[in-house]
């Protein structure tokens, strides 16, 4: 079930935003997405080479630099197709649970 | 108090206690071992490593230098197990994570195995690769070594040839087990036993890391240090082998000791007899007396005996076999033991004594009539076709000889067991006739029963005429007891008579006191008249001449010798 959702939030999340992996991780926890953050590595790695995330590495007050995510124009692009697949597919739902 | 180790993560640094750092190496391991092939997989653990050092960060205050187990055991929770690190939309890593988890089709590589090797682990990693028992493979190499002497050359070859198994990873596709995480969290486990090494193993991996590019120096800087410690490890395989070898020599000379000696007292007579020793049978048999003593030196020499072939059998044995140990208390029971051995043959040594302490002595006249007529009386011995017996020893004063086609013609020669040497010498008679006198001694254990042991002597002599022959032997029958016996005869010759010593009288005539101290060999062959002084030759050349007798008697000697 949850197959896609991940990855449609964690590119919805950096559409607005510059995110660095702890960031992201806060936002995923409070909506309760994600349990453990290992998930997320990988994810994002794979994302990455896939060419809908990039990043950059940015210097930190405290520690090592950190790396930024940002999206692509490839990931934006495919952030709307998500979009409109998860519309269609929520008013699908809707429809199903209303009729019953 | 705990010991800390200083570890740089994502480019950190900090104060780990030791048991917490165990812990979170076992973990990365783990983690990185679930990625293993993968294509982005450094990257992943780089960043895995980053969030791992920022969460460390966040737990230290100016109160809490340390990261303790605590920590870590958090950071893993808030990190996850490493089945939760799979991605389930990454269709290679999926793969790859149930081919690991069901160990289908997992392709086994060759490695030299470090944990069960003897030299370099070349044929228990090959074992490991065909599936079968190191053991063949060793004992083909051997084979092959002593049979063709190929067989170093092909294992110098393999064991550069072949990577040695590192990772835990390395070690499960060895042996063809599934890389599964479950596996290899398995396996680290049972490698995180101790820290030591595995800090040793984390700093060398640290430098090595910083020097990738020198894989083959590594490579062969690996194979160096195996090569030293092969080297013990032969040398220690050879000490083995020598002990071993060592231990079997002590065990069959030990058990052959032991054999030998309860089938000799089992049956001592049928196994001299097996031997052909008579002599040592009847021996045997006829010093020892009585059954007391007999058992006493036979529970001697079983126990004197006995005990130094069980100790070599036992010593065989825990050389053979390492793992037998015996208790100090085998050891004081084999002393124990042979201590009475030894008291035993003393005791049987004081019966013997006991047996020998009196010494007897009796002089018997014996009836010759020699007529007066005869003027010159000619000593010879009897039976000059008897065997000439070496009487080289002075074994119990004699030597022991049996029958063996030896005629005696004064006794029944079956049953003869003990041939003593006569000797006859002669003094001056009171009267004007010839008399023949016997000296017989013996020991015993009372002076009766030396008589008795003296009167066994079997003797003879003969009187044909001008000619009295003396048997050189005296003899005893079997069933008598060896007891130093003795015999002499003494010729009482009256003055005005002569004597002619024989040639073959040789063998008995003893110490024959004469006027001219002529020895006994030069007096053969010559006639000797009793004068009032003694002895006189009459027929000696120049006998008047004291001088010119000397030179005879070298040229005697000559002739003896030649003879």
């Amino acid at each position: 079930m949850r197959k896609g959702v991940l990855e449609f939030v964690i590119l919805q999340l950096l559409s607005q935003k510059e995110m660095y992996p702890s960031d992201i991780i806060g936002e995923l926890k409070e909506s309760k997405l994600i349990v453990v953050e290992g998930t997320l590595y990988p994810l994002l790695t794979r994302l990455k080479n896939a060419g809908l995330l990039d990043y950059r590495w940015e210097e930190s007050k405290s520690g090592p630099p950190r790396k930024y995510y940002k999206l692509t124009e490839l990931g934006e692009q495919f952030l709307s197709e998500l979009s409109q697949t998860w519309n269609e597919l929520v008013l699908a739902v809707k429809q199903t649970i209303t009729k019953n | 108090m705990n010991k800390t180790i200083n570890v740089n993560i994502g480019g950190r640094i900090f104060s780990i206690e030791e048991d917490a750092f165990s812990t979170l190496e076992k973990y990365l391991k783990t983690i990185r071992a679930s990625f293993d092939g993968h294509q982005s997989a450094d990257e992943i653990i780089a960043d895995i490593e980053l969030r791992i050092s920022e969460l460390f960060a966040e737990r230290i205050t100016d109160n809490k230098q340390v990261i303790v187990l605590e920590d870590v055991d958090a950071v893993i929770g808030i990190m996850g197990k490493p089945e939760d690190y799979i991605d389930s939309e990454d269709e290679e890593m999926e793969q790859e994570f149930k081919r690991k988890s069901t160990g289908k089709k997992y392709e086994k590589r060759v490695f030299r195995d470090p944990d069960d090797k003897l030299l370099f682990g070349v044929c228990s990693g090959l074992s490991a690769y065909l599936g079968w028992d190191p053991i063949i493979l060793r004992a083909l190499f051997v084979i092959s070594t002593v049979a063709f002497g190929f067989g170093p050359l092909v294992y110098i070859i393999l064991a550069l040839i072949i990577p040695k198994a590192k990772t835990t990873a390395e070690k499960l596709q060895m042996r063809g087990e599934a890389v599964t995480v479950d596996n290899i969290s398995k396996k680290v486990n049972e490698s995180f036993t101790d820290i030591k090494d595995d800090l040793k193993d984390f700093g060398k991996r640290n430098d090595i890391s910083g020097d990738r590019v020198n894989n083959v120096g590594k490579h062969i800087g690996d194979v160096i240090s195996d090569f030293f410690e092969a080297l013990g490890k032969i040398l220690k395989v050879l000490i083995v082998v020598l002990a071993k070898i060592i231990g079997v020599v002590f065990f069959l000379a030990g058990s052959f000791a032991l054999m030998a000696l309860i089938t000799g007292l089992l049956g001592m007579d049928t196994f001299l007899s097996a031997t052909g020793s008579r002599e040592m049978t009847e021996f045997v048999n006829s010093t020892l007396t009585d059954s007391t003593n007999k058992g006493l030196v036979f529970g001697g020499i079983a126990l004197t005996l006995g005990v130094p072939a069980v100790s070599l059998l036992l010593l065989g044995i825990r050389m053979l076999f390492q793992k037998i140990r015996y208790s100090g208390i085998v050891a004081i029971v084999l002393i124990v033991v042979w201590f009475v051995g030894i008291g035993l043959l003393a005791a049987s040594g004081v019966h013997l004594f006991e047996n020998r302490q009196s010494k007897a002595r009796f002089t018997e006249t014996l009836k010759m009539n020699v007529d007066s007529s005869i003027d010159t009386l000619v000593l010879d011995i009897e039976g000059a076709n008897l065997p000439r017996f070496s009487f080289s020893g002075d074994f119990m004063d004699g030597s022991i000889f049996f029958e063996g086609g030896v005629t005696f013609p004064w006794i029944d020669s079956t049953n003869v067991l003990y041939v003593g040497k006569n000797s006859i010498t002669t003094k001056q008679a009171a009267g004007d006739r010839f008399l023949l006198e016997v000296e017989k001694s013996a020991r015993g254990s009372s002076q009766k029963d030396a008589i008795r042991n003296a009167r066994q002597m079997k003797s003879s002599w003969s009187l044909t005429n001008d000619s009295l022959r003396v048997s050189p032997y005296f003899v005893l029958e079997k069933g008598n007891r060896v007891r130093s016996q003795k015999a002499r005869y003494t010729l009482y010759v009256p003055e005005g008579k002569a004597i002619r010593l024989a040639p073959s009288s040789k063998s008995v005539i003893y110490d024959i006191p004469n006027i001219s101290n002529t020895r006994d060999l030069d007096m053969l062959g010559e006639t000797w008249l009793m004068t009032k002084k003694g002895l006189k030759c009459t027929t000696c050349f120049g006998a008047e001449k004291v001088v010119e007798a000397e030179e005879v008697k070298d040229e005697v000697e000559e002739e003896n010798d030649q003879e």
